[in-house]
């Protein structure tokens, strides 16, 4: 293709002054006569007459609001397996309502065309007896699954959900050139595309009678309700976790839609039927809307080697419990090679002529096609016929005829004439262009578009809009959407006003009240609370770092004393949790360069073991992992924090007063997680286990450093007391209540026994009392739960000692009874800890607690 | 026609209980041309909280088991009687070229290669690429009557490879089974399907068991006989064969059939998925005896 001659616009410095459309490809919005195509007008003109600043500031609005929602995709065989952030150009793909009418139509008709042969595939096979359809396309199908077959799902609607890839021929007609039918991924995505677009352009989205989103993502719920005959189903998204490349579309749908987000393990199938693990106990699924591929679901019946099935989820679909969107088996008709035979199978299963056209397919099982395709092997795109493209990496396995090497052409036809059946060839197809961001500029670049249906009664709703991808490069031909495109919003125009409902506002007409259940999935509990302890282990280390940074500041650091507590506040960073080593600590003096070494490489350096990056890196992890529990803004909270720490770079020397700033900064992010957490979360068991962890960890870190500092020696004479009023953030409060220097028996008053100092031991007690009353109980229910009673014998026990007698050091500076109560309250809490793991994130079984649960299959030998 | 008496005993034991467990059984035989069930019986200790028993896509009886109560043991014994006639004989030679057996593609609405289809393709367990093809293609010289060609291929798995239960597992893929040469009688099932198939043969894989005799004056010991498995070549105008590469031969009234499919994991005796269990052993013990009618 050659660039044509520029093209004339009305305003030469305008918007358009750059844009270059391409001689024979369809522009979606200049027409061949060079005009703007008239639906486009509106749109256009309404740019135009934003002042340019504004404009300029779309692209970094997005990007803002890409990072604040966290909208991200992962890329399978990344060797660092990083997210990616979503790359949206702002402005969208403009789509005239004729036109969506008529995709509408085409998108009802193949998607009812696609559910009927499954239904006949996965039942009566009258199509393969017929010679409708050449039997290799499913028995040589590995996504044709045998145990599938058989399995009714009700109202026989396989597809609940499906999606076509669509591309524009330089006739301005629009082409089918995938299917997908398994899983189809990217709904949330072009949700997601709708929410920032629509933000940045609010007054042209208002204005512009743009058919929204909504109404799609309604049927999709009614429809599942309505499949499993409840008023009040419990639905679930199952997905393969955090590492699947749309893991993010699973979380924003999970909690978009409303249902639970689980992985495999976290389900379970009992006498043929599923259930959902919760801290509650098992609570009963009726459906799943699956981002697992049929061949992950089961490993007794399908991929053994599976880890994120459900073991006996074909036989409970069998029997008719459970009700699995998509149905298992669906990625059938996911097949390039069916094509061919669509227009045959239309008016075979429906009577109708098919709406939409494809792109011509060769499939080579069949010797005229066969032959065909080597004949013109030029000209043709050939690939495997059972290859299944993702949606943002490269559509494996095509080559193009013309570019092959004369061996390689001689290898291909071989294996062709060999096993035909495993090849297609397809006439290669070319994209439309569409505008898109460049510079400040548009620019023309090479498009497609992907489209939803959703079942609904007995026909499919189409989503008024889809994900529109582009490429960044200028290559029209369809196979070079490749990784690293953008996508776009996709506009459709109505001629009449539009409803502004929208999901995320609304909630539909009866509404179910639900307050915070027990069905939150154990392993979901696990990582809250998990989250909860790493939160407070970064923050304590955080000030420590500060309390260390006062006394370099202070230049102290000389005195013997000083020298002392500063050697412990850095063990305690090196050996979170040893109280022993704390306790023997009687280094050598350290020098001040030092010590400054170390706190730069506490504070910097990523390599550190329990340094500050390192420690940040594993709150981010643990709350990447739960997602989809937290709120919006404590997500954000962490992941600004992330960002910060990921910027900062050892230093050439270590500055105090910019160490302190950043620390500052840091700990003041914490502490803005933990007010969210507090303020903005509401009592869900999801935070009351993260709150769990936060307070298991504070009252063990306490118990650890008032047994390390006090259990020996003279405290008030080293100065440790000031390092632990310090730590504890409690100076102002001892300040209020004593005028004196820091005395052992008031501090360990204000920071083991005193219950409103939010500090303490005794107040960490307490919040974890009135915790475990609230948690789901297993026994009788007029018992104390075994949390209960750990947490009941910790509190007695220091409610019950003598601050003075734990105060009194014997002959040799020991505190005996202080260094057993707070030996005591350490394994009392390790013990909780351990209890809570057991009852709650194992879950094996309902009352009866084996090892944490693994899945392992056996052959007979 | 031999009766049998036949006893399949399978034990699992675990280390730590096991909370829940799913089993798949092929372990009551298929009714064949040639082979049908007197009585039989699969017993289950602990008794399943769920059992179910079907028929599979491919006619086979198969049960499906949940034990959703605590266990350290599952027993499964299974046991009947049953009758082996003498297979139909066919003379190699007189077998149609092996081209006209090829399904690969076709459309077509005779029931004899409908039925054939499931089995002309790759299945999981047969994946094996171009080399085991062309190696299955020496024995296919044009025009060669299928059966003949088919018997030619038993013979090079049973002179080519060394049986050798250490060299390969379940999951040892055909592609290594054909590089290191050795394995069990399911690998040189495996190996001989993806020949077959790999240049356009339906063909399918057969789970039995094998009447063996004692050693030259010893005595049968008990639970010596084991699970077998072989193949089953489509041959045009006469059905389906049956041919051994483990032992080189078209089988007899000594090969006991329970199930066929694709692959081992269509039709694997006993499958399962647990949760818990720790280590776990597995022991085996197969009993196929003759029964001598004293009226006869």
């Amino acid at each position: 293709m050659s660039l044509s001659a520029s093209i004339p616009f009305d305003e030469p410095d305008g918007l358009l002054s750059e844009y270059r459309t391409v001689n024979g490809i369809y522009d979606e919005l200049v027409g061949v006569d060079g005009r703007n195509r008239a639906y486009w007008q509106a749109f256009i003109d309404g740019m135009q007459a934003l002042p340019p600043d504004e404009v300029a500031q779309h692209s970094e609005t997005a990007l803002r609001l890409i990072r604040q929602h966290g909208v991200t995709y992962n890329v399978y065989g990344d060797p660092k397996g990083e997210q990616r952030p979503w790359e949206l150009d702002t402005l969208p793909l403009v789509i005239p309502e004729h036109e969506w009418l008529l995709l509408e139509r085409g998108l009802k008709q193949r998607a009812t065309l696609m559910n009927a042969i499954l239904a006949d595939i996965y039942g009566p096979q009258t199509l393969i007896k017929d010679g409708v359809l050449p039997a290799a396309l499913v028995y040589a199908n590995p996504n044709f699954h045998l145990p599938c077959h058989g399995i009714v799902p009700p109202y026989e609607t396989f597809l609940q959900i499906y999606a076509a890839d669509l591309a524009r021929a330089p006739d301005g007609r629009w082409w089918v050139f995938n299917d997908r039918t398994q899983a189809p991924s990217g709904a949330g995505y072009a949700l997601e595309n709708r929410v920032i677009t629509a933000q940045c352009l609010s007054d042209l989205f208002r204005d512009g009678q743009v058919h929204r989103l909504a109404h799609f993502f309604q049927a999709l719920r009614e429809n599942l309700r309505a499949l499993s005959g409840k008023d009040d189903p419990r639905i679930v998204l199952l997905t393969p976790g955090p590492l699947n490349e749309t893991y993010f579309e699973h979380a924003f749908l999970a909690r978009y839609l409303g249902y639970p987000l689980v992985e495999g393990p976290d389900l379970t199938v009992r006498d043929n039927r599923v259930y959902l693990k919760t801290v509650g106990g098992l609570q009963p699924v009726d459906v799943i809307l699956r981002r697992v591929d049929t061949e992950w679901c089961d490993p007794l019946e399908l991929r053994p080697d599976s880890t994120l099935g459900i073991a006996g989820l074909v036989e409970a679909a069998r029997a008719g419990n459970v009700t699995i969107a998509n149905a298992l088996g669906s990625g059938l008709v996911e097949c390039t090679a069916l094509m061919g035979f669509l227009p045959g199978l239309c008016t075979h299963l429906l009577g109708e002529e098919l709406i939409l056209p494809h792109i011509a397919t060769w499939w080579c099982g069949q010797e005229s096609a066969r032959e065909y395709v080597i004949a013109n092997l030029d000209s043709m795109v050939v690939a495997r016929t059972f290859r299944t493209p993702t949606l943002v990496s490269a559509d494996a396995g095509q080559v193009l005829g013309s570019e092959l090497s004369a061996t390689e052409r001689e290898a291909l036809i071989a294996r062709i004439r060999q096993r035909g059946y495993e090849y297609v060839g397809q006439e290669p197809i070319t994209l439309s262009t569409a505008p898109a961001w460049n510079e400040g500029r548009l620019v023309a670049r090479p498009m497609a578009l992907r489209m939803y249906a959703t079942a609904l009664g007995d026909d499919y709703v189409v989503m008024p809009g889809g994900l529109t991808r582009i490429s960044e490069n200028n290559s029209t031909r369809a196979m070079s959407m490749q990784r690293g495109s953008g996508s776009k919003d996709t506009w459709v125009l109505s001629s009449a006003p539009v409803d502004s409902f929208s999901l995320l506002r609304h909630e539909e007409a009866s509404p179910v009240l639900r307050r915070a259940g027990d069905d939150l999935p154990s392993r979901a509990a696990d990582n809250m609370y998990w989250l909860g302890r790493y939160a407070e282990r970064t923050e304590n280390a955080m000030r420590l770092l500060r309390s260390l940074l006062t006394r370099l500041a202070e230049d102290s650091v000389q005195d013997a004393n000083a020298n002392l507590a500063v050697q412990k506040l850095l063990y305690m960073l090196a050996h979170p949790g040893d109280v022993y080593g704390l306790m023997r600590r009687r280094g050598r003096t350290l020098s001040a360069a030092r010590i400054e070494q170390r706190i730069q490489a506490y504070l910097f350096d990523p390599a550190e073991p329990n340094g500050i990056p390192q420690l940040i890196h594993t709150v981010n992890r643990a709350a990447a992992l739960t997602r989809d529990r937290l709120s919006l803004d404590a997500w954000r909270t962490l992941d600004q924090l992330h960002q910060d720490a990921l910027r900062q770079r050892p230093r050439v020397w270590l500055d105090i007063g910019d160490a302190s700033a950043v620390l500052n900064d840091m700990l003041r992010t914490m502490s803005a997680f933990s007010g969210l957490g507090m303020e903005n979360t509401t009592r869900t068991q999801g935070w009351r286990f993260l709150d769990m962890g936060r307070r298991i960890e504070r009252a063990t870190t306490m118990a650890g450093l008032l047994r390390g500092l006090l259990s020996t020696g003279d405290p008030e004479r080293q100065g440790f007391l000031d390092r632990l009023l310090e730590l504890a953030d409690s100076f102002m409060t001892y300040r209020a209540r004593y005028v004196s220097a820091p005395r052992l028996v008031q501090v360990l008053d204000l920071l083991l026994v005193d219950e409103s100092n939010p500090r303490s031991v005794a107040f960490q007690l307490d919040a974890l009392e009135q915790h475990a009353a609230r948690l789901p109980r297993f026994n009788d229910a007029l018992d104390r739960s075994p949390e209960q009673r750990q947490i009941l014998s910790c509190q007695a026990a220091i409610r019950l000692a003598n601050v003075r007698a734990l105060a009194h050091a014997d002959s040799k500076g020991r505190r005996a009874d202080l260094d057993t109560l707070l030996a005591r309250v350490t394994s009392a809490l390790n013990d909780l800890s351990e209890t809570i793991g057991r009852h709650y994130f194992s879950h094996a079984d309902l009352g009866r607690h084996t090892e944490a649960a693994s899945l392992r299959r056996f052959f007979e030998p | 026609m031999i009766r049998y008496d036949v006893r399949h005993r399978t034990d699992f034991l675990y280390s730590t209980p096991v909370s829940i467990s799913h089993h798949l059984l092929h372990l009551t035989p298929r009714p064949t041309d040639n082979q049908r069930t007197e009585v039989w019986r699969v017993a289950l200790s602990p008794a399943p909280a769920v059992r179910r028993t079907e028929v599979d896509f491919f006619g086979n009886p198969v049960e499906h088991l949940t034990l959703q109560d605590e266990h350290s043991k599952l027993v499964i014994r299974a046991r009947g009687t049953l009758v082996v006639e003498e297979p139909a004989t066919v003379n190699p030679s007189e077998t149609p070229p092996w081209e006209q057996a090829r399904v690969n593609g076709s459309i077509a609405k005779d029931p004899e290669i409908l039925a054939a289809q499931p089995f002309a393709y790759d299945s999981p367990m047969t994946r094996a690429g171009e080399s085991v093809w062309a190696w299955a293609q020496e024995s296919f010289a044009p025009g060669r009557p299928i059966l003949e060609a088919a018997l030619e291929l038993n013979h090079r798995i049973h002179t080519g490879f060394e049986y050798d239960p250490a060299a390969t597992t379940v999951s040892t893929p055909v592609a290594e089974v054909f590089r290191i040469r050795r394995g069990v009688c399911q690998d040189f099932a495996h190996l001989m399907l993806a020949g077959l198939r790999g240049i356009g043969l339906p063909a399918r894989y057969v789970s039995g068991y094998l009447l063996t005799y004692p050693p030259p004056g010893g005595t049968k010991l008990q639970g010596s006989d084991a699970s077998h498995a072989w193949v089953s070549v489509r041959v045009p105008g006469h059905g389906w064969v049956d041919l051994d590469p483990t032992n080189d031969k078209i089988t007899t009234t000594e090969h006991v059939t329970l199930a066929w499919g694709r692959d081992y994991g269509d039709v694997s005796p006993v499958k399962g998925a647990i949760v818990g269990g720790g280590e776990h052993e597995v022991k085996v013990s197969v009993d196929v005896v003759p029964i001598v009618d004293p009226v006869a």
